[in-house]
């Protein structure tokens, strides 16, 4: 019922993200071309439906990377932290519809750690230097330098890895309760028992367990690439 | 004194004998030691919940702000129950 697989394999993950990818393609394609249509001076209908949300969630990731980095990099950062969300936004919530999510393999969670390692390191090498972020690194007193610089060395890695074990473990705990409690309604012999707490079951606990949870980890892993980026730019 | 020990400890070799069993009930037990580290999780995002809900009472128009720092202040305390949780997993993961 439930698996835990260590080797690192991606499985049906692979092709469930493969196909949240080639979804949110198409719809930002499709809304990018209605969107280009519009005039903002000569049309002044209100937006509805799909195009609204998609304002909201651009402006969204827009503040936010406007009140932590600074409106000069939002050129740079914008597009992919909007990719990034709402991958994981739908990857998280995939088990709303009886697929076990992407994020719950522990292949594809530590390769959202890799994208965040990437993009840490491409900030402070676009905005420091090779030469100024060993100096970072190397600490400000030279005696102690051979001490610090392992630390900050370690430290590199962990805080990407840290962060894609948190999404790992949040999202798993979630499939592993919702599968304890499926599992423990096969211990319920009434075939009317077993509707009612299938129902039960279902109504209470994906909605917290999936969407709940999985939306405050998109805004949690949103929320800690944008403030390491900031440590990483000063 | 050495006596009493040595015989003790001929009794337990022959009441506990290593096998698959043997093995199995100890990961089982070490998996549960591994969760207790929720007792710390749980003293930590009480604190700052308990944190958060003192400084909305002093200044109720920064609610908002505070509802933010509180969500990623608590996901950040929670790493360490998660990986307690993780290693809980990856113990009992040889017997499922």
């Amino acid at each position: 019922m439930i698996s835990f697989d260590t080797s690192f394999n991606f499985g049906l993950s692979f092709y469930v993200s493969i196909a949240i990818i080639i979804m949110l393609a198409i719809f930002f394609i499709v809304l990018g071309v209605k969107f280009s249509k519009l005039d903002p001076i000569k049309d002044e209908v209100p937006l509805k439906g799909l195009m609204m949300l998609s304002v909201l969630l651009v402006g969204f990731v827009d503040n936010n990377v406007d009140a932590n980095l600074g409106k000069t990099k939002r050129k740079t950062y914008s597009p992919f932290f909007l990719g990034l969300v709402s991958y994981l936004f739908f990857a998280n919530i995939t088990s709303m519809i009886g697929i076990t999510p992407p994020t719950s393999n522990l292949a594809i969670a530590l390769s959202m750690c890799v994208i965040a390692f990437l993009i840490f390191e491409f900030t402070s090498f676009r905005f420091n230097g090779l030469k100024n972020k060993l100096k970072g690194m190397l600490g400000p007193v030279p005696f102690v330098a051979p001490i610090i610089f392992p630390i900050n060395l370690i430290g590199e890695f962990t805080t990407p890895f840290s962060m894609g074990m948190r999404l790992f473990g949040n999202i798993f705990s979630g499939v592993l309760l919702s599968g304890v409690l499926f599992g423990a309604l096969e211990a319920l012999g009434h075939a009317l028992e077993l509707i009612v707490g299938t129902v039960a079951v279902t109504i209470i606990f994906h909605p917290i367990f999936d969407f709940a949870f999985g939306l405050i980890q998109v805004y949690v892993f949103f929320m800690l690439t944008t403030m390491n980026i900031k440590i990483n730019i000063e | 004194m050495q006596s009493l020990f040595s015989v003790l400890l001929s009794e337990m070799e022959q009441v506990v004998e290593y096998n698959q069993y043997f093995s199995q009930a100890m990961a089982y037990i070490g998996a549960a030691i591994a969760v207790l580290t929720g007792v710390s999780q749980g003293i930590g995002q009480s604190m700052v919940a308990a944190k958060a809900c003192e400084s909305i009472a002093r200044q109720p128009e920064m609610a908002g702000r505070i509802t933010t720092a509180m969500i990623v202040g608590a996901a950040v305390a929670e790493t360490t129950g998660l990986y307690a949780f993780i290693t809980a997993i990856l113990i009992l993961s040889q017997f499922m």
